[in-house]
């Protein structure tokens, strides 16, 4: 069996992230994310070493994308090597204008795969980092990969973290402690949306109960707010499991009035997620929609034959 | 610095495959929240007993969550750091950064508190 053969039947796992899709190894994860939709870059590794780069950006108007391409491919592995690049069949053609591969003939070496989207108009440039010769960048990899429109629903898959968000809507910030993942929404009318995954459940819950993960707040929402006196408990609806939770309400300081950019009040909801042994937490000034977007996190774990939001 | 010996220091490869062994002889004792508590007794430095006197029969106690329990129990000097994180993530359905990350803390902590050695080639 070779190496390819055995990531194939190890269940990749799916990483999205600002409108990019793409299947990799379960083994490789996320250690460098920067950047946003526009430009930015992704940097994923095993416990041993990086694997897999990712840098993409935004395509001028004017610009011409096969010159791009080029001209990556000659900054990435230089004139001579760049001359070898071959042009790549993506699965779904229509969709990519460009797309040229080079493969490192004597690995270890890199593998650069550079092409432009019509979706987005971005260019995106892929490195593997090829320890030996197989064929898992080129038959696996690379026919994962899809892009989102900007005016469409994207989808985010990051280390446990999954969620989808609406096309007007931009992941502000996020952290990403072992453990204990955070992202900050932001849409057109600067809205803010928190949202927020501890796991596993199982010793989290063991450490405090859910009515102190829902309490203990962020510095940042500590010094504007009120803390919460009165969980209520509340529910929520995932993929036809009902989850239990707990509801609070955050209520500005008085002296803060004035403040017309922070909302007077922030619903806070904690749930605990027992199938996936996870607690999600999220805060925003609008209740139905916060619900809303807590109901799409974990998408990327429901098991296959189910419908994905 | 001068007179200060430099400490040796370990590539991720090394510090992956390295097979960590526990320093003292202490029993842990399990918590009704899957955490455990391990008594150790504090001996002086060696350098300066005389500067430094304990009263015999003096100990320390370390509060464990799960997870250290977990990483505990398996340094043993016959499992590998790596070993330790797979397991660790397949134990709690973690990611394997997830898992990486808080093992080799948690080990660096517990070499600090010298409760944990990696030997070496010298060893």
């Amino acid at each position: 069996m070779t190496h390819t053969d055995r990531l194939i039947r190890s269940r990749p796992q799916l990483l999205a992230w600002q409108g990019w899709t793409l299947s990799v190894p379960a083994s490789w994860n996320p250690v460098k994310v920067d950047g946003d939709s526009d430009d930015g870059s992704l940097l994923l590794a095993d416990l041993h070493s990086a694997r897999l780069g990712l840098r993409w950006k935004l395509a001028g108007r004017r610009g011409d994308p096969a010159a791009w391409a080029e001209r990556a491919l000659v900054d990435e592995v230089g004139k001579l090597a760049a001359a070898e690049a071959i042009d790549y069949a993506m699965p779904d053609a229509d969709e990519w204008s460009v797309s040229r591969l080079y493969h490192d003939p004597s690995p270890p070496g890199r593998d650069v795969w550079v092409g432009h989207s019509r979706r987005s108009n971005r260019l995106l440039q892929i490195v593997h980092h090829a320890a030996k010769r197989d064929t898992l960048f080129a038959d696996v990899l690379l026919p994962s990969l899809t892009d989102t429109s900007v005016d469409a629903a994207r989808r985010w898959a990051v280390f446990d973290l999954s969620f989808v968000t609406p096309a007007n809507v931009a992941v502000q910030w996020y952290r990403f402690n072992a453990g204990d993942l955070s992202v900050g929404l932001a849409d057109t009318k600067r809205n803010l949306t928190l949202l927020r995954q501890v796991g596993p459940a199982s010793l989290a819950l063991a450490r405090q109960p859910l009515s102190e993960w829902l309490t203990r707040l962020p510095a940042a929402t500590r010094r504007l707010y009120h803390p919460i006196d009165r969980p209520e408990p509340t529910s929520l609806d995932v993929d036809g499991r009902r989850l239990d939770g707990l509801r609070g309400v955050l209520r500005r300081k008085r002296r803060l009035f004035w403040l017309r950019t922070i909302a007077a009040e922030q619903t806070v909801l904690a749930f605990h997620d027992p199938r996936r042994d996870r607690i999600v937490i999220g805060q925003s000034a609008d209740e139905p929609m916060l619900r809303e977007r807590l109901s799409h996190v974990g998408w990327h774990a429901i098991p296959d034959g189910e419908e994905t939001p | 610095m001068i007179g200060r010996s430099k400490k040796p220091t370990l590539t991720n490869e090394q510090a992956l495959a390295a097979k960590p062994v526990r320093l003292v002889d202490a029993a842990m004792q399990p918590k009704p929240d899957g955490g455990g508590t391990l008594t150790v007794s504090l001996r002086p430095p060696d350098k300066a007993k005389w500067l430094f006197k304990l009263p015999t029969g003096t100990t320390k106690t370390f509060e464990f969550d799960a997870i250290g329990v977990f990483v505990w129990d398996h340094v043993d000097g016959k499992t590998s750091v790596e070993q330790i994180i797979n397991r660790l993530a397949k134990q709690y359905n973690l990611n394997l950064r997830e898992a990486q990350v808080p093992t080799l803390l948690f080990l660096q902590t517990l070499m600090k508190k010298g409760l944990v050695g990696v030997p070496t080639e010298k060893d």
